[in-house]
């Protein structure tokens, strides 16, 4: 985690963004994603949990281009979680071990058609943009759909509760609490080999790189200063 | 036919239609559906399949005979 004191116009504001994707949340990764025409000030946010006011309020804005290297860091980290299939043999969740690798079916029944609509839902959306054809290759499920997805796979297990599904999707935001780096492989697995679900080879995470590759790129370009204001 | 019926606008209600059938439209039975496993669940959903085309052959085979 980096920090840095920042000078406002009201006082001093600590600002600690993360150095390592382990310390990112799924949550931040959806805020990241959903966030149209982000700027630079918005990365910060997002990524340090200051609102962007409180930022905006920084004296001289030169002082959040200390951060560019955190974040370029990030993007390089996240290119190799995407080409990894590697799952986590256990998660923590709700200050609780919940073991993966060993148990990947998603139980019961309730949960496992929840989380096959989402996947149906996710693919409906993206031949009616691409067609029937092409939406193979272009297949990006949202972080928000491997949220809903997980949260049906978690729900049961971590709570030890009867199925419901009303308090499963709720479950969400607990998973959006989970690290990026244990939530996104677990996701990608379900997408690619659920059953009735050929494994195809699918672009999953490009979006996310391609957003990335904008940060680095804006964020090496940019002036800060004129991004800000 | 069952197009023209309308049967697309059960396509919201997405998989409750299927635990609704399962349930025969009790609602109170829902809950114990969706906790059940889901490989009971698919077994039913195929042995109800079969059930539907065996009914369809046989009725077909009845009219032919007459």
């Amino acid at each position: 985690m980096i920090e840095k004191t920042l000078k406002t116009t009201t006082g001093k504001l600590l600002v600690k963004l993360p150095d390592h994707l382990s310390e990112i949340t799924l949550g931040q990764m959806i805020a990241l994603q959903e966030k149209k025409e982000m700027t630079d000030i918005d990365a910060i946010s997002i990524l340090s949990g200051i609102p962007v006011a409180h930022l905006a309020n920084v004296k001289d804005a030169s002082d959040l281009l200390a951060f560019s290297d955190s974040i370029l860091l990030l993007s390089q980290q996240i290119t190799q979680l995407y080409n990894s299939d590697a799952l986590p043999k256990e998660i923590t969740i709700l200050s609780g071990k919940v073991k993966v690798i060993s148990n990947l079916s998603i139980e019961p029944a309730g949960a496992f058609m929840a989380a096959r609509e989402i996947i149906a839902e996710e693919i409906s959306q993206c031949i009616k943009i691409y067609g029937e054809e092409n939406w193979q290759n272009y297949f990006n499920p949202s972080l928000k759909a491997c949220s809903q997805l997980l949260a049906h796979y978690f729900y049961c297990r971590v709570t030890g509760k009867p199925y419901n599904d009303y308090e499963a999707e709720a479950f969400t935001s607990e998973i959006k609490k989970l690290r990026v780096t244990e939530a996104l492989p677990i996701a990608k697995h379900f997408f690619t080999c659920y059953p009735s679900l050929s494994k195809q080879k699918i672009s999953f995470w490009h979006r996310l790189q391609q957003l990335w590759r904008k940060r680095q790129a804006s964020v090496l370009s940019k002036s800060l200063s004129t991004s800000i204001r | 036919m069952e197009k023209k019926a309308g049967i697309r606008s059960f396509e919201k209600f997405k998989y409750i239609n299927t635990v609704n059938s399962l349930s025969a439209g009790d609602i109170t039975k829902w809950d114990t559906i969706l906790n059940m496993p889901y490989e009971r669940i698919l077994t039913k959903l195929l042995l109800n399949k079969t059930e539907a085309e065996y009914q369809r052959r046989y009725s077909e085979l009845i009219q032919a005979q007459r």
